[in-house]
């Protein structure tokens, strides 16, 4: 447990909630060395799923800030002269926290006391961010691109009502039909309105096969339009209007034309994909998700270590050079963070607040024989806020004990008590019998900060959002611009969205490309040497040549031969001009650190070379016989150079055809 | 050969155990029959996957590995998830592992399902000139914390806790395969005698090809045949 942390690391990531889990799965995925550090003992920080008996540590602060003394202390060990140590922040993402375990007549026993004496206080997931994914949507995309899908379950949420008022101001909560044949099996719409919503799919079907843009003007005006004005325009009537709104509604909060078609598509094109739901739920909750993420981040070889007092940054002009946690200095390259971590006097861009209620019941709001997962839209009882919500998951769900229920409210605040989402749930609760036995409460705080001036190799994970799905989420991970990170990667653009979408088989190639240039000193500094003293390489080169293939194959076997593009592109680039290089080497090679340590530079630039390897590799032997005429006679055999670059697939096809003669020889014998 | 098309079980097995223990060189043996002296973390391995015929019958297990997260003790929770057995790892030679163990009972039993079978076993049992961990010790703790027979119906023979324990070598070849058949052997067993507790139906897993369909997490050892 004491186990010192590494010294030096490529990434450090801070915080191990979902956006963050993501993005060291991502670098580790690439070949980054990742240290994933998290204040919390658990995983998922704003993220995270609890367990009853553990949910009181959501409200555990276990950060204060640091004394003069210790800054001055940390300073004195950890800072060098030119490098100033920046306090780590510890934002209040999630604050107001309330829980109360509420007496109820009906229990003779409380029943805290019941479930805690059955152990049942373990079997709660209690999410911080409810969450749904839609099933051809992007996190789909990703978990089955990464392969993440292996650690995780998923159900289906098999129900979505949709709240009426009726006369006497009671809330009707009607199931809504997704598939075809619960279309014409609903009794909550007539014979009509089927029909014009059947013909309002087919449009929508036909829609979605057209481009964007022509999409958008077979809208016409109507595109920037409420979506109800043109569902009203399609002849679509008041009621099925509503509950169409209210049924994508829960993608896409007041919609427009467009944003509204785009949702509709998105719920059909998903609907039936997994089962007659468009909508997924992970087994064991939401925060499941962050922690599968981090597994996979792990196997890859990402340190992990919770419980950490993760302290301060070290800057040095405008990029941090270090993290102190638990008082030791941690130097890295780049730093992720949740935005809890944001030092205090970076100013707050923008916030949206979410008010958060979650209830344990033991009865469903909505009473049918097998168990469902529900989802609730709420915005036609509150049209004035932007999201309103219920989101029931139980013990199909693996979120609460056999019988009981966790349902979480989540709503933007919009003035008024009695409109909020709590009290519409309440009233929800209340008509339909249902009595809660604990409530949470607390606001969480969807932070945006400016970032710039904070360092030019910090990225700061999106923050939690409203959205019921997690859409928004992975588009901002695809847009976080690792420019620093990529430049590592050798493509300028080679952007995350690369890493996370082809984490699959890219994985592969990035490591690899990483592995060499993440430590490109070390490549580029041995052929340095290699050419320093030509005279005496070059004689005995045969020895130092295969010596520097053991090397590399030891230090990533296969890689730099196989994919050889690296290193001997890298000899390419010095080899090109050969003359001018080597016969003056003073200048290129005795200041090596102008040219090869801004591989960068180099390798940026010829890119025509380096898209194009093969290219190179054949030459490459071309190259490196130039430079034995330009150098001397006493250029040693070069036998082992085609041998080294013979393709894997050229020594097979040669072993099989020597295996057909054996069989031909065999099978003669036979005869 | 492994074939991964034809099954008639599968069962999720992890391990557990302190760092350095040599819970890979285990895995690796089980695998594929050879000692790998490695140094260093394990990178890389996810789950490995090896059928065994027990009583006739082919039974698929899906090995987990930690992941190196047992450094800081960090093992995510849904690691244990849908786990049917567990294996805990100590080094015969090293009496901290050993002292481990009960932490990683805790842990197991915070986290794993209640039912989950747990085997014992004592690595590098060649070194036994370095031994710190006698046999007897380690029985101890097992009967400790073993054998729960469930009286109640209508599996009256169900066996949970540790039920077992075994000194191995990865380097010797000694019990490693021995081990994994008596865990496969015990779930078998125990599932062809009925599922002690029925778990959320319906679940499944996502895959790139659609759905692979999981009914229950127990029901994914059902017969193919």
């Amino acid at each position: 447990m004491d186990e010192k942390l590494p010294e030096n690391v490529d990434v450090v990531v801070l915080g191990t909630g979902l956006p963050e889990a993501i993005l060291a799965s991502a670098c580790a995925r690439a070949g980054l060395s990742v240290l994933h550090l998290d204040r919390n003992e658990y995983y998922g920080g704003d993220w995270s799923s609890f367990t009853m008996s553990m949910v009181h540590e959501v409200n555990e602060n276990k950060i204060t800030p640091l004394t003069t003394e210790q800054i001055a202390e940390i300073s004195k060990i950890h800072v060098k002269e030119n490098e100033k140590l920046i306090e780590l922040g510890n934002r209040e993402v999630v604050e107001n926290i309330e829980m109360t375990w509420i007496p109820r007549d009906s229990d003779e026993k409380s029943m805290k006391e019941k479930l805690e004496e059955m152990g049942q206080m373990r079997r709660f997931s209690i999410d911080l961010v409810p969450k749904i994914l839609v099933s051809k949507g992007n996190m789909v995309q990703t978990l089955c691109d990464s392969q993440v899908s292996h650690y995780a379950e998923f159900k289906l949420i098999n129900r979505q009502l949709c709240p009426t008022e009726t006369k006497d101001s009671k809330i009707q909560l009607n199931p809504v039909p997704c598939s075809k044949g619960e279309i014409f099996q609903s009794s909550v719409l007539s014979i009509l309105e089927k029909r014009a919503l059947m013909k309002f799919i087919t449009f929508c079907t036909q829609w979605s096969t057209k481009p964007s843009e022509e999409g958008r003007q077979l809208l016409g005006e109507m595109a920037d339009r409420p979506f109800s004005e043109f569902l009203a325009q399609m002849g679509v009537g008041e009621t099925l209007q509503s509950f169409i709104i209210n049924t994508i509604g829960i993608l896409q909060p007041r919609p427009t034309a467009m944003s509204g078609m785009l949702a509709s598509c998105e719920f059909m094109d998903s609907v039936g994909h997994f089962g007659p739901s468009p909508f997924l739920f992970p087994l064991y909750g939401c925060g499941e998700l962050s922690q599968c993420f981090c597994r996979l981040a792990a196997v890859f070889g990402s340190l992990y270590c919770l419980g950490r007092p993760v302290q301060a940054m070290v800057k040095e002009d405008d990029r941090i050079t270090a993290i102190i946690a638990n008082n030791e200095r941690i130097n890295c390259r780049h730093v992720i963070m949740s935005p809890r971590f944001v030092p205090e006097d970076v100013e707050i861009q923008k916030n949206e607040k979410i008010e958060r209620v979650v209830f344990a019941t033991d009865k469903s709001i909505k009473v049918v024989e097998k168990e469902q997962l529900t989802l609730v839209n709420l915005a036609s009882l509150r049209p004035e806020a932007a999201v309103s919500r219920l989101v029931e998951v139980g013990f199909e769900a693996c979120t609460a004990p056999k019988g009981h229920f966790l349902v979480h409210a989540t709503g933007s605040s919009c003035g008024g008590d009695e409109k909020s989402v709590e009290s519409i749930a309440e009233r929800i609760f209340e008509e339909n019998e249902v009595v809660p036995y604990w409530k949470m409460s607390f606001t969480a705080n969807s932070m945006k900060f400016d970032t710039k001036r904070l360092g030019a190799n910090i990225v700061v994970a999106p923050p939690v959002d409203s959205n019921i799905h997690y859409s928004n989420v992975i588009e901002e991970l695809e847009d976080v611009n690792l420019r620093d990170f990529s430049v590592d990667l050798q493509e300028s653009d080679v952007d995350l969205r690369d890493s996370i979408v082809d984490l699959l088989d890219a994985g592969v190639d990035l490591r690899n490309r990483s592995v060499d240039l993440q430590d490109p000193g070390v490549n580029l500094r041995d052929l340095v040497v290699d050419l320093r003293d030509p005279g005496v390489d070059l004689r005995g080169s045969d020895l130092d040549l295969r010596d520097s293939d053991v090397d590399l194959r030891e230090r990533d076997p296969g890689v730099d031969l196989r994919d050889p593009g690296v290193d001997l592109r890298n000899f390419c680039v010095d080899l090109r001009e050969p003359g001018v290089d080597l016969r003056d080497p003073s200048v290129d090679l005795r200041n090596p650190g102008v040219d090869l340590r801004n591989a960068g530079v180099d390798l940026r630039d010829p890119s025509v070379d380096l898209r194009n390897p093969g290219v190179d590799l054949r030459n490459a032997g071309v190259d490196l016989r130039n430079c034995r005429q330009i150098f001397c006679s006493t250029w040693p055999d070069l036998d082992f150079l085609p041998r080294a670059m013979k393709s894997e697939e050229e020594e097979e096809s040669e072993e099989k055809s020597e295996e057909k003669e054996e069989n031909a020889e065999e099978t003669a014998e036979n005869q | 050969m492994d074939n991964d098309d034809g099954f008639d079980y599968l069962f999720k097995i992890v391990l557990v155990g302190d760092m350095g223990v040599g819970k890979t060189c285990v895995v690796q043996r089980f695998r594929s029959g050879n000692f790998v002296d490695r140094q260093g973390t394990t990178i890389g391995v996810d789950f490995t996957m090896k059928t065994l015929n027990v009583d006739g019958k082919r039974v698929k297990l899906q090995i987990w590995d930690t992941g190196g997260q047992e450094r800081f003790r960090t093992i995510t929770q849904s690691y244990y998830r849908s786990a049917n057995g567990i294996v805990l790892c100590y080094d015969i030679t090293c009496k901290q592992s050993f002292g481990s163990l009960q932490r990683w009972i805790d842990d197991v039993s915070k986290f794993a399902a209640p039912n989950v079978v747990k085997l014992l076993i004592g690595t590098k049992c060649d070194l036994e000139d370095q031994r710190s961990i006698e046999t007897e010790e380690a029985e101890m703790l097992q009967r400790a914390n073993g054998r729960i027979f469930f009286k109640r119906k209508p599996n009256p023979n169900w066996i949970s806790g540790m039920f077992a324990m075994l000194e191995t070598s990865a380097k010797n070849d000694i019990n490693v395969d021995n081990a994994f058949l008596e865990l496969a052997t015990l779930l078998k067993r125990q599932y062809d005698q009925g599922v002690l507790e029925q778990g959320a139906t319906g679940t499944f897993q996502l895959g790139s090809g659609g759905t692979t369909s999981i009914n229950s997490p127990w029901q994914r050892c059902c017969q193919y045949t």
